[in-house]
């Protein structure tokens, strides 16, 4: 609410109403909540069924210059940057499990990386979350570079396998750039070498960053408030469409086994020798690891499972964008089975006619990826429809 | 031009070719052009001793010790008296001096720019005997005691530059981003409009957002009154405005200021007060001066540092080159800030003339046309940040004196929409907070829905074929009145093409007293 109060909107008292029992609560969703959250998603790349880059190497810049101090996303920017980042890391291997991150600092003007790429999103958030402690060394400071920073994404990521993706994700406060040479080159040598540019940006639109995602066929967006920045790391989580022109090349997965009987020492995730006696087989070298997806700790080979591949199969076929509905008479949700509120419009798959509340409506395109009407047939629904309403009247 | 006449008859090129006649010279009426010159200075020798008497003539005038001010009619009466030179063939001078010049075959053209100078005033002076004023100054205002004479020429009715475009055509469509009152303009033009129309912008989401600064972030007002220019916490309050914006506007910044002398004093405050530092920070800063090189070279700069992620901000000054010719679009100007009210120096003599004239045969009033005059820069300043459709501009107009409805009121209406009671008397803080909010609006990602701001080709193509079928329906309608006297209201006349359009752009510079001449002693 405070954040309307500050845009101007003159009229919030008109969302305050007087509960049964007399005390004051808001609506918390009002048709204009409604339209923002459904905009929002509505408009995130579609791209249908193509091809995608599934094994992803993407380097997050952080902007930890002095407008990073700046409170207009509360508490203050770097710690909500940091929060939604962490958010980020998590869903970011929950979707792309065999990819590789790392994490790069912008400050007094040069840029240091702070994490080298891996795999394991234990030590990322550890690093990132290490930039709000209060004694860290690396405080907002000074002005952002985002030529270096750029540099030093693309030397390392110039050297991994062209059937990667090389990605840089950029969360920007400042909105100048101090560069030490001709920032256009960096963007063409990008280019070339087929590094793609994200930038988040937290304040407003900077022509550079436009540019640069432009350029190298990244998004570009500015964050309103910090939903909004959560929504949009969210977003990048899904792989992008892979270039008509990639190379195909075969690599080397480890499909390993879970192995439960034998106890066995195992390096753990945090370097540590331990005794365990679950854990998975490395099909090449018999070494055990004690999750997967990894990298195997003695040879080197990506270990997955078969559900890890599965599991990226919605990014092929996305769940198509509800229709906006408005309701004659009172139905129910498809998906939580509650009443619909007649006010709000309801969301139609248009594929089974199944319809659903707002919640859903997310939940399903973000979280479940499948309708919740579609396996059941739409006689069914209609006659799930008027049973309810039978009951509703006895 | 070429392609005109291939696609149409020699009438019709006969037709556009006295059009263009008549545009090239509106200055002089047909009967000066034609008329013989007459016999006393047919002969060059007894041209140029005619000439050489009323340079002597003028240099005798400008040996003053006041300042003169006098209409056209009383200087001929004396040019009679003292140097015996009539009326008429002074009117001639310029046709005679530059056939003078042919006949030479003289190539060097700039030795005699002077001459012609002169030759020129001596034709304005003997064929206007209304609308213009001769001023002699003695003195420049700003150094009292030096002598520089100079001989202002100056042009007090605008209605004199428009007039050979009324006469040449039958409707005449005058359109323009920034004319605002509308009702000044056939005042101060001397015609009788048959429609007036207004038209808003058509934006498919809000681009523009219109502030207006009132005070700085201590409260106190800022204002670029004459009072209050030496006053130390408004040009702080001016500094920190621009710093606060610095700090949330990305790319390009463009300031106006009033005066060349204001924005120097303004600079070197902020300087002192250590702003200056903590601005370049944030942005480069350039600005313009008087120096043309010097400008393009500060806006080729400028645009650099826009266009590479670095930030700038412009100092320029209101009726400025900047404010004028360059379009400041997308991220060359998200913001546009205007220091002051842009008031013209009223000391002038000119403007002082200027008005007097007004006053006398228009009956507009002093107060009223200087503010119109004040505003109508202000837009066009603002008015450089938005140049497109796609684009989006923050329009900051700082001055206390910009809140009442009588300044509010003179600002084009596409600009006056915009301006909620909620945008209006802001303090420095509150600027920036709806600048912030405003800056993430922009920059989401819109779909322009065709039809409303911009056009399909299809819509195009309908509209045109529409257009087409208007214009069969017509001329079939004039086949079947032909008969009878044409009442079709755009029937093109006998002789007259039908439509001129015209940018406003020629006659506010007629307005402005565009032709105002300056004679000098070295002429």
């Amino acid at each position: 609410m405070a954040d309307r109060i500050e845009a101007g909107v003159e009229y919030v008292w008109d969302e305050v109403r007087e509960g049964e029992d007399g005390t004051l609560c808001i609506d918390e969703i009002t048709a204009q909540t409604h339209t923002r959250v459904r905009k929002r998603h509505a408009l995130a790349p579609q791209l249908g069924p193509c091809k995608r880059g599934m094994i992803r190497h993407v380097y997050l810049v952080v902007d930890l210059s002095q407008d990073m101090d700046d409170d207009d996303l509360k508490p203050n920017r770097l710690t909500c940057t940091v929060h939604n980042l962490i958010d980020f890391v998590h869903s970011f291997f929950h979707e792309n499990p065999i990819s590789d991150m790392g994490v790069i600092v912008m400050r007094e003007g040069v840029a240091r990386v702070i994490c080298e790429l891996n795999g394991n999103k234990d030590v990322l958030v550890e690093h990132l979350s290490a930039l709000l402690h209060p004694k860290t060394p690396l405080f907002p400071a000074g002005e952002a570079s985002l030529q270096n920073a750029l540099a030093v994404a693309r030397r390392s990521l110039r050297s991994i396998p062209s059937h990667a993706t090389r990605e840089v994700v950029i969360v920007q406060a400042t909105l100048a750039s101090c560069d030490p040479g001709n920032i256009l080159d960096t963007i063409k040598s990008l280019r070339s070498d087929k590094v793609t540019v994200n930038v988040v940006g937290l304040a407003a639109a900077v022509r550079i960053c436009e540019t640069v995602c432009k350029e190298t066929g990244g998004i570009h967006a500015v964050a309103l408030d910090e939903d909004h920045l959560g929504e949009l790391l969210l977003a990048l989580t899904t792989p992008p469409a892979a270039p008509a022109d990639a190379d195909a090349t075969q690599m080397r997965l480890g499909f390993a086994a879970y192995e439960g009987r034998r106890p066995t020492v195992r390096r753990q995730k945090d370097g540590q020798l331990g005794i365990t006696t679950g854990g998975y087989v490395c099909p090449q070298c018999r070494a055990k690891v004690s999750d997967i997806p990894q990298r195997c700790t003695t040879c080197g080979l990506m270990l997955v499972s078969s559900p890890h591949l599965a599991k990226t199969f919605h990014h092929m076929f996305p769940l198509p964008v509800f229709k906006e509905v408005t309701l004659a008479a009172a139905e129910w949700c498809a998906g939580c089975t509650q009443p619909l509120p007649t006010t709000l419009p309801a969301y139609e798959c248009p594929s089974c006619g199944a319809r659903v509340c707002l919640d859903c409506d997310v939940y399903v395109h973000r979280e479940l990826h499948n309708c919740p009407g579609c396996p059941v047939t739409a006689d069914s629904w209609t006659q799930h429809n008027t049973d309810q309403q039978r009951q509703q009247h006895t | 031009m070429s392609d005109r006449v291939s696609c149409s008859g020699l009438q019709t090129t006969r037709e556009l070719n006295a059009t263009d006649a008549v545009m090239a010279n509106p200055v002089l009426p047909s009967h000066v052009v034609e008329e013989a010159v007459p016999g006393n200075i047919r002969k060059a020798e007894h041209f140029v001793s005619f000439l050489k008497r009323f340079v002597e003539y003028l240099k005798k005038r400008l040996d003053v010790n006041h300042v003169v001010n006098e209409p056209p009619a009383v200087f001929l009466d004396q040019v009679s008296i003292d140097a015996a030179i009539d009326r008429k063939p002074l009117r001639f001078a310029s046709e005679r001096l530059s056939s003078l010049l042919q006949t030479l075959e003289l190539t060097d053209y700039d030795d005699f720019s002077s001459l012609m100078r002169v030759a020129t005033f001596a034709t304005l002076v003997a064929t206007y005997t209304d609308g213009f004023s001769l001023i002699i100054e003695p003195f420049d205002d700003r150094a009292p005691t030096i002598r520089d004479p100079v001989l202002h020429f100056s042009c007090m009715d605008a209605s004199l530059a428009i007039r050979p475009v009324f006469e040449r055509f039958q409707s005449v469509v005058i359109t323009s981003g920034t004319l605002s009152p509308l009702e000044m303009y056939p005042k101060i033009l001397n015609f009788r409009p048959v429609t007036v129309c207004t038209f808003d912008m058509t934006l498919s989401r809000t681009s523009l957002l219109p502030m207006i600064v009132t005070c700085g972030s201590d409260q106190a007002k800022i204002s670029s009154r004459y009072e209050s220019r030496e006053d130390n916490s408004v040009k702080r309050n001016y500094g920190h405005l621009l710093l606060d914006m610095a700090r949330v506007v990305p790319d390009g910044i463009v300031c106006f200021f009033v005066s060349y002398e204001y924005l120097e004093s303004m600079v070197t405050t902020w300087h002192d007060q250590g702003i200056m530092d903590k601005i370049k920070q944030k942005k480069l800063v350039f600005a313009e001066t008087q120096d043309v090189v010097e400008t393009s070279i500060a806006l080729d700069n400028y645009q650099r540092a826009c266009e590479n992620g670095r930030g700038a901000i412009l100092l320029s000054v209101a009726r400025g080159k900047v404010s004028e010719g360059i379009d400041f679009d997308h991220h060359l100007g998200r913001a546009v800030l205007m220091f002051g009210i842009p008031y013209v120096y009223t000391q002038s003599r000119i403007l002082k003339a200027r008005l007097e004239f007004l006053t006398d045969n228009f009956q507009i009033k002093e107060g009223a046309f200087l503010t119109f005059d004040a505003m109508r820069h202000a837009a066009q300043c603002v008015g450089r940040a938005i140049r497109g459709k796609s684009d989006y501009g923050i329009m900051c107009f700082a001055d206390s004196r910009y809140a009442s409805e009588d300044k509010k009121g003179k600002l084009p209406k596409w600009i006056q929409k915009y301006i909620t009671p909620g945008h209006t008397n802001l303090s420095t803080d509150d600027a920036v907070k709806l600048a912030k909010r405003f800056l993430r609006e922009m920059a989401q990602p819109y779909e322009s829905k065709p039809g409303l701001s911009l056009l399909s080709l299809q819509q195009v193509q309908a509209g045109t074929s529409q257009i087409e079928r208007s214009v069969k329906i017509a001329i079939e309608f004039e086949a079947s009145s032909s008969s009878t006297p044409s009442t079709h209201p755009h029937a093109p006349g006998p002789s007259k093409p039908a439509t001129s359009t015209t940018t406003m752009t020629a006659a506010s510079e007629a307005d402005s007293g565009a032709t105002t001449m300056d004679v000098r002693p070295d002429a």
